[in-house]
């Protein structure tokens, strides 16, 4: 493509609004980014030692595995915190015994010892 | 007669030849492509055109735009392959010489393997021959609305094993849209004994394909078709009816006459060291992705690993290929990708969402992982090692 040909094309963008407020925003957004120091920083992500020392950190079996289970946890997690705001009557021991027999109280502390036999490995 | 000297030659600009030569290129080395077409295509985006009605551009990149400075390319068709002459000669008489040879040439696809095939190709296209052929599949079944689509295959040995189960899927998730569900049947006809070679990875389809409504057929290995009465028959004794069909054609090798005729195993396919990708015989000639014979599936993920190797061969390294696979299968905004290597089968595994994303940043990044390779080299490396089968273990992932 020739430049006059690029120029053309070029000043075509420029001649809708939008595509010059979006301009104009953009520069804005990178003298701040500038001023900040966050386009330096950028610049040293885009080494390739530098991303390759950060896609070890990143990319793992656990990072991975993590992220595969995110939906589940966010929705085990979201409705652990409803229940937890939620006003409930003190547990009496005889209440305890029985809320056992309750077989999400049973998964749950099935789940917890899981989590906590996990915690526990060296 | 135009004859070059040293350097390496890499003859076809699929996923593996432009890994291979882009990477050498970047590490200083003279490479010469040959490729005889004018696009590269990415291959998995035909089931989009096919099935979902994409347009073709975003899957299709001219050649000459993938290549970076440093690689030379002639645009030609491989003729003759000479190994001990150190010699490839071109359809129009033009002679190639190399230091090393590294050969990409893709699978052949036989249309006249199969009595009726071609024809079939020709009424409705198909989603393995290109993007015009992916094209008009979505004409021929964007316009049913009522009848069935069937998706068989020809022969267990072919390009990107999920590819059929992604076509189905696609078409299921489209007649849903469509709210043709019940007027239209998507079936998937394959010659296992299972949905999918691996009874793992059999165990996790059946229930997506039933739930997505597609009926599937096992032992249905396809020996002939009648388009007259639009009938399937299997080598089995079974027989299928549609109203549109694809059905994945018999791969063979490249079609280049390569001297010696030893070198060339079962159906043309080049022999090579499963872990060196090296030519049984020769030092200096290396085959990688769909034209060789290593005993893994026949992917985009195995041509860019054996790329990779082969380059650092060339390099002086002793890289090794393990025949690793990462296989993405689609369904409904969620994924599984089918992982294995040599002597480790496909490990288990879950449709997550988090996947799906994974192969939208995967197909994101492939162009930019076909010019750039050792950019993407780290990257890559991380993931793998990550998701190695022996790592996951029977929990797979």
């Amino acid at each position: 493509m020739g430049l006059e040909s690029v120029v053309d094309r070029i000043a075509e963008h420029l001649e809708d609004e939008v595509t010059l407020e979006a301009i104009e925003k953009t520069l804005a957004i990178l003298r701040n980014l500038e001023r900040s120091g966050i386009l330096d920083i950028l610049e040293a992500l885009t080494d390739p030692e530098v991303i390759e020392r950060l896609t070890r950190i990143l990319i793992s079996t656990s990072s991975l595995k993590l992220a595969d289970n995110a939906p589940e946890l966010i929705d085990k997690a979201s409705k652990a915190a409803e229940a937890l705001v939620k006003p409930v009557e003190p547990a009496t021991p005889a209440k305890l015994l029985a809320s056992l027999k309750d077989p999400r109280v049973a998964r749950g502390i099935a789940r917890l010892i899981e989590a906590l036999k996990a915690l526990g490995e060296d | 007669m135009d004859a070059r000297d040293d350097g390496v030659l890499v003859l076809g600009a699929g996923t593996g030849g432009l890994v291979a030569a882009n990477l050498l290129a970047a590490y200083g080395y003279r490479v010469t492509l040959v490729e005889r077409s004018e696009y590269h295509l990415f291959q998995p985006g035909m089931l989009w055109i096919a099935f979902k009605g994409h347009g073709p551009g975003r899957y299709m990149r001219r050649v000459e735009d993938l290549v970076r400075p440093g690689v030379e390319l002639v645009r030609g068709e491989v003729r003759k392959v000479d190994l001990g002459e150190r010699l490839v000669e071109l359809a129009d008489g033009r002679r190639l010489s190399y230091d090393y040879l590294v050969i990409a040439l893709g699978a052949r696809l036989d249309y006249d393997a199969i009595p009726g095939h071609r024809s079939l190709l020709g009424s409705y296209g198909d989603f393995y021959a290109g993007a015009e052929h992916a094209g008009r599949l979505w004409e021929s079944f964007s316009r049913l609305r009522r009848g069935r689509l069937v998706v068989a295959v020809a022969d267990p040995l072919y390009k990107c094993p999920p590819a059929p189960h992604k076509a189905v899927l696609l078409a299921a998730d489209t007649v849903r849209e469509r709210g043709l569900r019940g007027e239209v049947e998507v079936v998937l006809a394959v010659p296992y004994p299972h949905v999918y070679p691996s009874s793992v990875i059999a165990e996790i389809l059946e229930p997506k394909l039933e739930e997505a409504g597609v009926e599937y057929h096992t032992f249905f290995t396809v020996e002939s078709i009648d388009v007259e009465s639009r009938r399937i028959y299997s080598l089995e004794g079974d027989e299928l009816e549609y109203d549109v069909a694809a059905i994945i054609p018999v791969h063979k090798g490249p079609e280049v006459e390569v001297e010696p005729g030893e070198v060339l195993g079962e159906d043309g396919f080049l022999s090579v060291d499963k872990h060196t990708l090296q030519v049984k015989g020769y030092d200096d000639a290396y085959a990688i992705g769909d034209c060789n014979d290593t005993p893994t599936s026949k992917t985009g993920v195995t041509a860019h690993l054996g790329a990779e190797v082969v380059a650092h061969r060339i390099m002086g390294y002793k890289s090794v290929f393990n025949g690793r696979t990462n296989c993405p299968i689609v369904s409904d905004g969620e994924a599984i990708f089918v992982i294995s290597k040599y002597g480790h089968p496909p490990v288990p595994a879950r449709f997550t969402r988090f996947k799906r994303l994974l192969e939208d940043l995967f197909i994101a990044a492939y162009w930019s992982s076909l010019k750039y390779p050792e950019r993407w080299a780290p990257v890559f490396s991380a993931y793998f090692e990550a998701t190695d089968p022996e790592v996951l273990g029977e929990e797979g992932w």
